[in-house]
């Protein structure tokens, strides 16, 4: 049973991923940087449950802080985005440099 | 309990599947709520509380919440469609990859008995041996609150 909690875990992280690299629009990048810390800090809980030590139950801890830290700052980024351009589509950000 | 457990897991690995392929950005957020509301209920069921009141209070309550709030507050509601032809080859390689980590796992000796912790042994050790980690983590949130208003504030 602990296995396919491992493998839906991987499978989330993944789905995570995919979101990233599928995905035109600014907001989807936002979630799947979300999926994959919640996932990563859910395999951490794992492990620490499995191998029996604590340490992993801290990193899932220090990991809310730095994804609650991050989306602030990316949330902040779309709504500048948003404001200049008038979309949230990637491609319309090529030539925003500096 | 184990059912119980199981079905979750099922449908929050479904649910992320939705939301690759989602046409509605508040579908793809209120999906997300559920994904992480799930995960909060594995945490319970795998037997830490802590860890469940975090995920639900600090994921479902503070960043859904501020996602909803900030694509309602510029009216976002035109989003892309996925290229299927990118799906089939990020596809192909997901499973390649998922293939050989099976193939890790298949003899991987799991133990049988999950260890629980009391809440006061881990914030000893999180207090102790984490404490440079955790004054760096308040530093972090405490320049993503400033860096956030310093990027949105009108010129």
């Amino acid at each position: 049973m602990m296995g396919f909690y491992y493998f839906c875990g991987i499978l989330l992280f993944i789905n995570g991923i995919l979101i990233m690299v599928l995905r035109k629009g600014f907001i989807y990048i936002l979630i799947g940087i979300e999926l994959s810390l919640n996932a990563l800090s859910f395999l951490f809980f794992l492990a620490s449950r499995s191998l029996g030590n604590p340490h992993g139950e801290i990193f899932a801890i220090l990991l809310f802080g730095i994804a609650a830290a991050g989306i602030a700052i990316g949330l902040a980024i779309l709504i500048n985005l948003v404001k200049a351009k008038g979309t949230q589509d990637i491609e319309e950000f090529k030539d925003t440099g500096g | 309990m184990n059912l119980f457990l199981f079905i979750t897991t099922l449908l929050i690995v479904l649910l992320s599947y939705y939301i690759i392929f989602s046409q509605n950005i508040t579908y793809s957020i209120l999906s997300l709520l559920l994904i992480f509301l799930g995960i909060g209920i594995l945490y319970m069921g795998l037997g830490s509380v802590f860890l469940f009141i975090v995920q639900w209070l600090v994921y479902a309550g503070g960043i859904v919440v501020l996602m909803l709030f900030t694509i309602y507050t510029l009216g976002l509601k035109k989003t892309d469609v996925v290229k299927l032809k990118e799906v089939f080859v990020a596809f192909f390689f997901v499973f390649l990859n998922l293939f050989f980590i099976w193939n890790i796992f298949k003899n991987y000796p799991f133990l049988k008995k999950i260890t629980a912790f009391k809440m006061d042994f881990i914030f000893d050790t999180l207090l102790k041996d984490y404490i440079l980690a955790f004054e760096l983590i308040s530093l972090i949130l405490l320049t993503g609150i400033v860096g956030a208003f310093l990027i949105v504030r009108e010129k």
